[in-house]
């Protein structure tokens, strides 16, 4: 059996794949895998044994249309040859684990080409976005930036290859000799401006950290973080830091931080060497980033979440350093800490008892519940926020409304009549979980049923649709019922 | 990103887009159609960053 892992995006979730990869070849021990990443990110995937790399560059197909004058046929051409290159390999299983617009065209293509099914994003044959499977719908109502999901990627990747995980699934390139760790490594930049944190900070920190750590404090990073890193290593006596910034290959910044006895780094890729390596790691996390979605998974991780820089005081990241050396990271009260089984439950974190979540990590914990609640027979938050019910109250409304016009046309009314009301459904619906955040997995999730609607003829859509928001209605009233602690509610 | 790159991201876009009406018009939702939508999404993917790391989460 042959199988195309793809992967399209960026380092980080290259690297948070290994762990898939490796679990696809366990469950299909002589399967021939193969793993599609962008050229550019070739190195990422070096170590990694048993698959092989296939690269797609995407400046080479891009390059004719970038012109003055573009040239669309040229890069036409480019972009069918590599699909070519796909068919002709003759897959018997696609696994896109890339949540990308163009990976859905993509993977549709080479399913209509007669190359395996597809599991993740794909397209339908008038071009609609269809889930091969639950978990890639999921992550498209739930999961990503600023929403509230609490599944770790890794864990969402495996949920779309239709694979379990096991511990040993997460270890180091072939090229990694293991040995004695020494040493802490700094990634001193996240992987865009908004993750990282500011020379200033990393300086308080190492500062704090000389006055107790002998060993040796390495720096890393980029080409372009070579000047933050000049102007770290000027501030501090001499000899603080080995500073290895824009001098490292991907290979040897594996190799220094699986050396380590400790990394500190926010959302980068050192963070994924460390869980690869399983070294211990401090993330230092912007509020911008869900780290519950992309955070460490050594077994021993701590969570320290900013939103400006004032947020880190070296005191806290100190002390944390301190738990983890002396082998009491359990000791360390502040922050988010790795739960200590490797697989145990969707949420991988947990929040140590004297942090004090702000009024968004509350809404995200609420949200996350709803969740739960939703897909994962989970918990319920005791307390909903101020507006849940009434906003609820407002869901069920608009929702038999749309139930009755679907009722309607189901029964032969002409669709025309009640394609205007329909189509202001859906704002009236995101309005509404705009206003009051806590409903958005609700309005989400409904969303994700329609859209994974298959093309029809009309009967079947609007059988469909009906079904979809007969689910809502049932969601809402449940909801409902447990907040407001009474009994249904009644149609207007 | 440079002005200079983004205007031929945005030209780059703008043909596909009339292209793909017209592929639309005269010939539905085909081969073609889908090769185009393919550049237009890489395109798309290139324009928050000039070297192509747009991480493809936020848009679908």
């Amino acid at each position: 059996m042959k199988i195309l892992v793809t992967q399209l995006t960026r380092l980080g979730d290259i690297f948070q794949t290994w762990p898939v990869l490796r679990a696809i070849q366990r469950n299909h021990p002589d399967a021939e895998i193969y793993f599609l990443i962008r050229s550019r990110f070739a190195a990422a995937a070096e170590g990694l044994e048993g698959v092989h790399v296939r690269v797609i560059d995407f400046k080479d197909i891009l390059t004719p249309l970038i012109q003055v004058e573009p040239a669309v046929e040229g890069s036409m051409n480019r972009l069918r040859t590599v699909l070519d290159e796909l068919v002709a390999l003759k897959f018997d299983r696609v696994i896109n684990l890339t949540f990308s617009p163009f990976t859905a065209y993509l993977c549709s293509w080479l399913d209509q080409k007669g190359v395996g099914a597809v599991q993740g994003y794909s397209r339908h044959l008038d071009g609609t976005l269809k889930f091969g499977e639950d978990f890639s719908k999921y992550f498209y109502a739930q999961g990503g930036r600023d929403r509230w999901s609490r599944i770790h990627l890794t864990r969402l990747f495996a949920g779309v290859a239709g694979v379990d995980l096991d511990a040993q699934d997460w270890r180091p390139p072939t090229y990694i000799q293991p040995g004695h760790r020494s040493g802490i490594a700094l990634q001193i930049a996240g992987s865009e401006a908004h993750k990282s944190v500011g020379d200033i900070v990393w300086i308080s920190i190492i500062r704090e950290l000389r006055k107790f750590y002998q060993g040796s404090i390495v720096l890393l990073g980029s080409e372009t973080e070579k000047s933050v890193a000049e102007r770290i290593e000027n501030s501090l006596p001499e000899g603080s830091v080995v500073n290895r910034v824009g001098q490292t290959s991907i290979k040897e910044v594996f190799q220094i931080i699986a050396q380590s006895e400790l990394a500190i780094a926010p959302d980068s890729m050192g963070l994924h060497v460390a869980t690869l390596t399983q070294t211990p790691i401090i993330n230092l996390s912007a509020k911008s980033v869900n780290f519950h979605e992309t955070g460490p998974l050594s077994e021993v991780s701590i969570i320290l979440t900013f939103a400006e820089d004032s947020d880190l005081s070296s005191a806290r990241v100190s002390e944390a350093v301190r738990a983890i050396l002396s082998g009491n990271p359990a000791e360390f009260k502040f922050g988010w800490k790795r739960r200590s089984k490797f697989l145990e439950g969707p949420e991988c974190y947990e929040r140590a008892t004297s942090e004090r979540p702000d009024t968004l990590e509350t809404m995200k914990d609420f949200q996350w519940s709803i969740c739960e609640g939703l897909y994962f027979e989970g918990r319920l938050e005791k307390e909903a926020p101020e507006n849940f019910v009434q906003a609820l109250v407002e869901l069920f409304e608009m929702n038999e409304v749309v139930l009755d016009c679907l009722t309607r046309m189901s029964e032969g009314a002409a669709p025309q009549k009640f394609s205007a009301i329909l189509d202001r459904s859906d704002e009236v619906l995101q309005a509404i979980s705009q206003i009051v955040p806590a409903v958005g997995p609700l309005v989400r999730k409904v969303y994700s049923d329609k859209c994974s609607i298959a093309p029809s003829d009309l009967h079947g859509i609007i059988e469909n649709t009906r079904k979809a928001h007969e689910v809502f209605r049932d969601e809402v009233n449940a909801l409902w019922s447990i907040y407001n602690k009474e009994e249904v509610l009644e149609a207007p | 990103m440079s002005q200079e790159l983004e205007k031929y991201l945005q030209q780059a876009l703008g043909k596909l887009e009339v292209l793909r009406r017209k592929i639309g018009e005269t010939q539905g939702y085909n081969e073609e159609a889908q090769l185009v939508r393919m550049l237009e999404e890489l395109l798309k993917e290139q324009k928050p960053h000039e070297d192509t790391r747009h991480t493809a989460h936020a848009s679908r």
